[in-house]
């Protein structure tokens, strides 16, 4: 047949292929409001619980740039993008269970794009970070390295991007494979393992290399892995008895007839594997010789990953599912379907597309009560209005109804500090507090000084004349109600000051001003600072200008001096390093008051009780700046206390200075030791969870039947010699209460 | 000016018949609307939808992209099936059937360029614009394809 003939018969062939082509069905009902044509507005979250934040995206043109999105707590699970324009998209029923672990994070793809789940305060937080284009391919796929890069497949392109594509950091693209690529695996070095027809190709930084073909024409259903030097897999995963092949990075094969489960997979550096059989027996191995077997729903099972010691599964109609294979402790994936890859990513890094503060932990306060933001949701402090807020370190929520002098608005009475020492408890005048009828109080911030939770405030008098007394900055202890006095000559006729910032350093931070002029201020509790505007490079006063720097304030541990100056925010360390700049752009002009967070700021725009200019979160990372309103008239960061770990000593006597072998062998013997020496009656069946401590540490998280303390967290502190051998130093623990506190002989659970 | 239901519901109706015959080319005639159905309305009521130059262009592709995942999941026992019962003949005169069963053997990015080289009458040049793929791209999947059906005729 030569070509001419082959052309008309592919012709009719065609012909008849599509001459029974049906007739299409009527387009169904399409919702256009569904499809916004502007950006999302901000969400102020006080009428949602459970809906922690809704970001807007300020300059959010980048695919990856995503803001934080929250699908738990409550019945009305939303999901929100930043940098979408669509509304909000219900997703899954949230994950019962044991929240989610900290020292992981997991990538679903699906139709709906690609999304995170990460940890937020042991609760699942998932994140979208690439949306849907609408071309209807369902992401089969999607891998994040170590750099941050994403390399996903059949999502989120416009019409001539490939099918698989890697996307950097900095969000620039490389296409990898063009047209109809199958995914199957990325390594830890980024190389990309695909079947694209018959054949499977290993693409490495632009290089394609065949390795494999496969005999039959029509490859349905292949699996295959991708290690550091070699390949494994089959071409078809489906057959009864799947043959496989095992290839180095070449083509040549290296092995054959090597018995694979139904589905198995590897880490990219080859060392971890998974293999799950038929009978629903998962093997879960950390390279080192320890294995772990449980027993899972082998039905419907359509990948696995794994990241000793958790393996990872997807399912074709359910949730994923993630398992410690230490403690068989095994989490729900929130998202209602996909197939799930765990992120070679450090989860400390992965959660949040921008720097951090997306999870911050803030007050707000304004005419609908005094409400706390925190990843787990919103917590109503108290119903009644006020006008500042702020979180002491012991718990309570100092707050006022009115803010310093008010002329003739209102009276001293008014500003009278008051205080909830847990929310819905009732409002109580704030004990220790002496307050004197004829002065005006202002609030300005809480922190840990000296080990005391101290207020610091100022009083002023009625401002009658040129004459009238100058006001009185002070700090307060809590505690013992200790009044240190920092400065007698705070404010006066024609003068004032910004918000002022408490360090535990014993610093104070802030802007005064008389008249037309203003300067930086800085205080030291019970001394001189040594700190001046000519050593952050400022000069002594400003005047008449709106746009000079401004509103200086300090970070919660003294580390850091901040201000706005124009647009921009500056920030200086005070150990000589900086100043590092961000422009705020216009959002930086409406600031009326400046509160510095770890890669995030507040910003209040209204010092009154105003709906109108709400507080903003403003966060950034190297290209884009995203800002978040935020209910209320005014936000405050809250500091988070320190987990009151105490040492434990039977523990530390049954496991100083031994050394293990593996992390594994470590968390087992000191399980086994908790079994010993924590319980009456020591059970096998008792369950575990492993986490991990702000510090890095291994903590184990153990049962306590107990309804108010229901869990201890014993931490293993380890030391590490000059040889490089670790051995276990102790074992602290704390008794954690049912709200999530932590029972101290001051805060006992309720 | 058209409201946005109007605009889509114009585009619809404009591109349906071509859609659904394209999709019958892919995936047989049984998924094709739905297939289509599918892909219209994850294109209609994507946020970029509005920004989309060339509507027709995105919804071919778009039908690709949809019966490549529906192959990829739900089809995958139906292509079994039909490969299996694929063993017959195909004659000078196919019936539909049989032409079925003869682009089954090719993947739906082949089925995708024979389609459009055979019924339309595209060059590669104007399939690749389509679809918004490299010409180099398109060339070697229509060879490969032609490759697979010479010897699936020559067999018969």
């Amino acid at each position: 047949m030569n070509a001419d003939e082959l052309d008309d018969r592919l012709r009719a062939l065609v012909a008849s292929a599509v001459a029974d082509a049906p007739a299409p069905k009527p387009l169904p009902a399409f919702d256009a409001a569904a499809v916004a044509t502007t950006a999302v507005r901000p969400m102020v979250p006080r009428r949602r619980p459970g809906l922690v934040w809704a970001a807007v995206g300020v300059a959010a043109a980048a695919a990856v740039a995503a803001g934080l999105v929250w699908a738990n707590r409550d019945d009305a699970h939303r999901i929100v993008a930043a940098s979408t324009t669509s509304g909000a998209v219900t997703t899954s029923a949230a994950a019962e269970g044991p929240g989610w672990p900290a020292d992981i994070a997991v990538i679903v793809a699906s139709d709906r794009g690609v999304e995170l789940v990460t940890a937020e305060n042991g609760e699942a937080v998932v994140t979208r970070v690439l949306e849907p284009n609408g071309m209807g391919g369902t992401s089969s796929r999607a891998s994040q390295l170590p750099d941050g890069s994403w390399v996903v497949a059949y999502c989120c392109q416009e019409i001539a991007a490939p099918h698989i594509w890697r996307i950097a950091p900095d969000n620039t693209s490389t296409g990898i494979d063009e047209w109809g690529g199958d995914l199957q695996d990325v390594a830890i070095d980024g190389a990309v393992l695909y079947v694209e027809g018959r054949e499977l190709v290993l693409w490495v930084d632009g290089v394609r290399t065949v390795l494999s073909t496969a005999r039959v024409d029509d490859v349905v259903d292949p699996e295959f892995h991708l290690q550091s030097d070699w390949v494994f897999g089959t071409w078809d995963r489906s057959a009864t008895e799947p043959s496989t092949v095992i290839v180095d990075r070449t083509g040549r094969p290296i092995d054959t007839g090597v018995a694979l489960g139904s589905v198995a997979t590897a880490t990219g550096d080859g060392l971890q594997e998974a293999d799950l059989h038929g009978n629903g027996e998962l093997r879960v191995m950390d390279g080192k010789g320890v294995q772990k077997i449980v027993q899972v729903e082998p039905e419907g099972v359509i990948s696995l990953d794994t990241a000793w010691p958790y393996a990872l599964i997807s399912y074709v109609d359910r949730p994923a599912l993630l398992i410690d294979a230490l403690t068989d402790t095994r989490y729900e994936v929130p998202i209602v379907n996909g197939i799930a890859t765990i992120s070679m990513r450090a989860p400390s890094t992965t959660a949040e597309p921008f720097a951090s503060g997306a999870a911050a932990h803030i007050l707000t306060a304004g005419p609908d009560g005094v409400w706390e933001t925190t990843a787990a949701g919103l917590v109503q402090v108290t119903a009644e209005p006020m006008a500042f807020a702020v979180k002491a370190p012991d718990g309570s929520v100092i707050m006022q109804r009115k803010v310093g002098y008010g002329n003739e608005a209102w009276t001293p009475a008014d500003t009278a500090p008051l205080i909830v020492r847990e929310p819905g408890a009732a409002l109580e005048p704030l004990p220790a507090f002496v307050f004197q009828s004829d002065k005006f109080v202002r609030v300005h911030d809480v922190a840990t000084l000296n080990g005391h939770s101290t207020m610091l405030y100022s009083l002023e008098s009625r401002l009658v004349t040129i004459e009238s007394e100058p006001g009185v900055l002070a700090v307060m202890a809590l505690d013992t109600g200790n009044v240190t006095v920092v400065s007698d000559q705070f404010g006066g006729w024609e003068s004032g000051s910004s918000r002022m910032h408490l360090a535990e350093t014993g610093i104070i931070v802030g802007e005064e001003y008389n008249s037309a002029e203003r300067a930086l201020a800085v205080y030291l509790v019970g001394g001189e600072s040594t700190i001046d505007a000519w050593s952050l490079g400022l000069q002594p006063s400003y005047y008449d200008c709106s746009d000079c720097p401004r509103l200086y304030t300090i970070s919660r541990d003294g580390s850091t001096i901040a201000w706005l100056d124009g647009t921009q925010l500056v920030q200086r360390q005070l150990n000589g390093a900086g100043p590092e700049r961000v422009d705020l752009s216009e959002l930086g002009l409406e600031a009326t008051n400046l509160e510095l967070g770890d890669g995030f700021v507040l910003i209040d725009r209204d010092y009154g009780v105003s709906a109108a200019s709400p507080p903003l979160s403003i966060r950034w990372n190297d290209t884009d700046v995203e800002s978040n309103e935020l209910p209320g008239v005014a936000a405050t960061l809250v500091t988070q206390p320190a987990i009151p770990w105490e040492i434990d000593v039977e523990l530390t006597g049954a496991l100083h200075g031994q050394t293990f072998a593996t992390s594994g062998e470590l968390v087992t013997a000191v399980e086994t030791q908790i079994r010993l020496l924590k319980y009456e009656e020591p059970a096998e069946s008792l369950q575990f969870r492993v986490d991990k401590a702000a510090d890095g540490s291994v903590v184990i998280v153990a049962p306590n039947f107990d309804d108010s303390v229901p869990t201890t967290r014993y931490r293993i502190v380890l030391t590490t010699t000059e040889g490089g051998r670790s051995f276990v130093d102790r074992i602290d623990s704390v008794a954690v209460c049912r709200d999530d506190t932590y029972s101290t002989p001051q805060h006992l659970c309720v | 000016m058209m409201t946005a239901v109007a605009d889509v519901s114009e585009v619809y109706r404009r591109h349906a018949d071509e859609l659904v015959r394209y999709a019958t080319a892919l995936v047989g005639p049984t998924d094709a609307p739905d297939v289509v159905i599918d892909a219209v309305m994850g294109a209609f009521g994507s946020s970029g939808w509005r920004a989309v130059e060339n509507q027709r262009a995105y919804l071919y592709r778009a039908v690709l992209n949809r019966a490549m995942s529906v192959r990829r999941s739900d089809a995958r026992r139906a292509v079994r099936e039909l490969r299996a019962a694929a063993g017959g003949s195909i004659s000078a005169t196919e019936s539909s059937v049989d032409a079925q069963r003869a682009l089954t053997g090719l993947s739906p990015q082949q089925r995708s360029v024979v389609y459009l080289t055979y019924w339309d009458d595209l060059t590669p040049a104007q399939v690749a614009a389509l679809l918004g793929v490299s010409e180099g791209s398109v060339r070697k999947q229509l060879a490969r394809a032609r490759e697979h059906l010479r010897r699936t005729l020559d067999e018969r």
